[in-house]
C-alpha cells in the first residue's frame, strides 16, 4: 500500500515534458559504422548523383564491406544495381537495408519499384502500403508509378542523400 | 551479515527499479496510441511480417501503456511484467537481432531482464 502511494506521488510529481510524448523525427546514425565506411559511402554518393552507376556500386560495396550494418549504403547500392538492371540483387539488398532499419521509407519505395520492374505488382502494392504509413509524399509519387506501371515514374535521382556525419 | 534497511527505504529502492521500465513503456504506449506513432508501428509490423498488423499495433500500444501503469503502481504487476517481457523477447527475435547488440537490441534486452525479474520476483516489489 505504501509502495502504491509512493508510486502515485512520483507519477504526479514527474514533470512529463511535452517533448517526451511528441513524435521525434531524428536522423538515425547507424551505430558502429566506421569513418572509412562513411567516406566510401560519400564517394559513392557523388558518383551516384552523376549517375555513374558502376563506379558508385564499387564505392558502396566498399562501404558495406567496411561498415557492416549500414542501411543507407545497402539502400543506395541496391538503387545502383536496379539502375544497371540487376533486379534480383537489388531486391536482396533492399531487404538487407530493411532488416537493419525496418521503417526506412525510401528503401520500401525502391523495393516496391524493383518489384514493379519485375512485374510483381502484388508485392509492389504491399510495399506501397508500408510507404503510405511512413511518408505520405513519397507514397503519392510511388502510387503514380504503380498506376502507370512505370517504376521510373517520379523516381528520385538518388536515394539516401543524408549520410551519417 | 546483511545491511538492514528501513522498510520505507527498501520500498523506495524497489520502486526505482520499477520506475525505469514503467516510464519507458508508458511513453511508448502513449505514442503508439495517441502520439502519432501508430502508422509507424503498423509499417514496422508489416515489414517484419507480424500478422494482423493494424490490430496488433493497437494491442501492443495498449499493452505498453497499461503495462507501464501496472509497473508504476504495482497493481497486476507480475502478469503485466510477464507480458512485457514476452513482448521484448519477440522484438529482439523478430526485429532487433539483425541490427546487432550495440545501439540495437541492448535496450530491449535490459527491459526484458527487468520485466522478467519483476514477473518472477517471489516477493511483492
Amino acid at each position: 500500500m505504501r509502495g502504491m502511494v509512493l508510486a502515485l506521488i512520483l507519477l504526479i510529481l514527474t514533470p512529463w515534458p511535452a517533448s517526451w510524448v511528441r513524435a521525434a523525427d531524428v536522423t538515425e546514425v547507424p551505430a558502429g559504422v566506421s569513418s572509412e565506411a562513411v567516406k566510401a559511402f560519400r564517394r559513392g554518393l557523388e558518383l551516384h548523383k552523376s549517375k555513374q552507376w558502376t563506379a558508385a556500386i564499387k564505392e558502396y560495396e566498399r562501404a558495406v564491406a567496411l561498415g557492416g550494418r549500414f542501411p543507407e549504403a545497402f539502400n543506395n547500392l541496391a538503387y545502383c544495381y536496379r539502375k544497371v538492371g540487376q533486379l534480383d540483387r537489388a531486391i536482396e539488398l533492399y531487404k538487407t537495408a530493411l532488416q537493419l532499419r525496418p521503417t526506412f521509407p525510401q528503401a520500401h519505395d525502391y523495393l516496391s519499384r524493383a518489384y514493379l520492374a519485375k512485374g510483381d505488382r502484388a508485392a509492389a502494392l504491399r510495399e506501397y502500403e508500408i510507404v503510405r504509413r511512413l511518408d505520405a509524399k513519397l507514397a503519392h509519387c510511388l502510387k503514380g508509378a504503380i498506376d502507370r506501371n512505370d517504376p521510373d515514374y517520379n523516381d528520385m535521382p538518388w536515394a539516401s542523400n543524408s549520410p551519417p556525419p | 551479515m546483511g545491511l538492514k534497511l528501513p522498510a520505507t527505504l527498501g520500498e523506495g529502492a524497489t520502486l526505482l527499479v520499477r520506475l525505469g521500465p514503467a516510464v519507458v513503456f508508458l511513453v511508448h504506449g502513449w505514442l503508439k496510441l495517441f502520439g502519432g506513432h501508430h502508422d509507424r508501428t503498423v509499417a514496422l509490423f508489416l515489414t517484419v511480417g507480424i500478422p494482423l498488423a493494424e490490430n496488433a499495433a493497437w494491442v501492443i500500444g495498449a499493452l505498453e501503456l497499461l503495462g507501464g501503469a501496472a509497473l508504476l503502481t504495482g497493481i497486476f504487476l507480475r502478469p503485466a511484467a510477464a507480458l512485457l517481457a514476452m513482448e521484448m523477447a519477440v522484438v529482439i527475435a523478430v526485429v532487433r537481432l539483425p541490427q546487432g547488440f550495440v545501439g540495437a537490441w541492448e535496450f530491449e534486452f535490459v527491459l526484458l531482464l527487468l520485466c522478467l525479474g519483476l514477473a518472477l520476483s517471489p516477493e511483492r516489489v
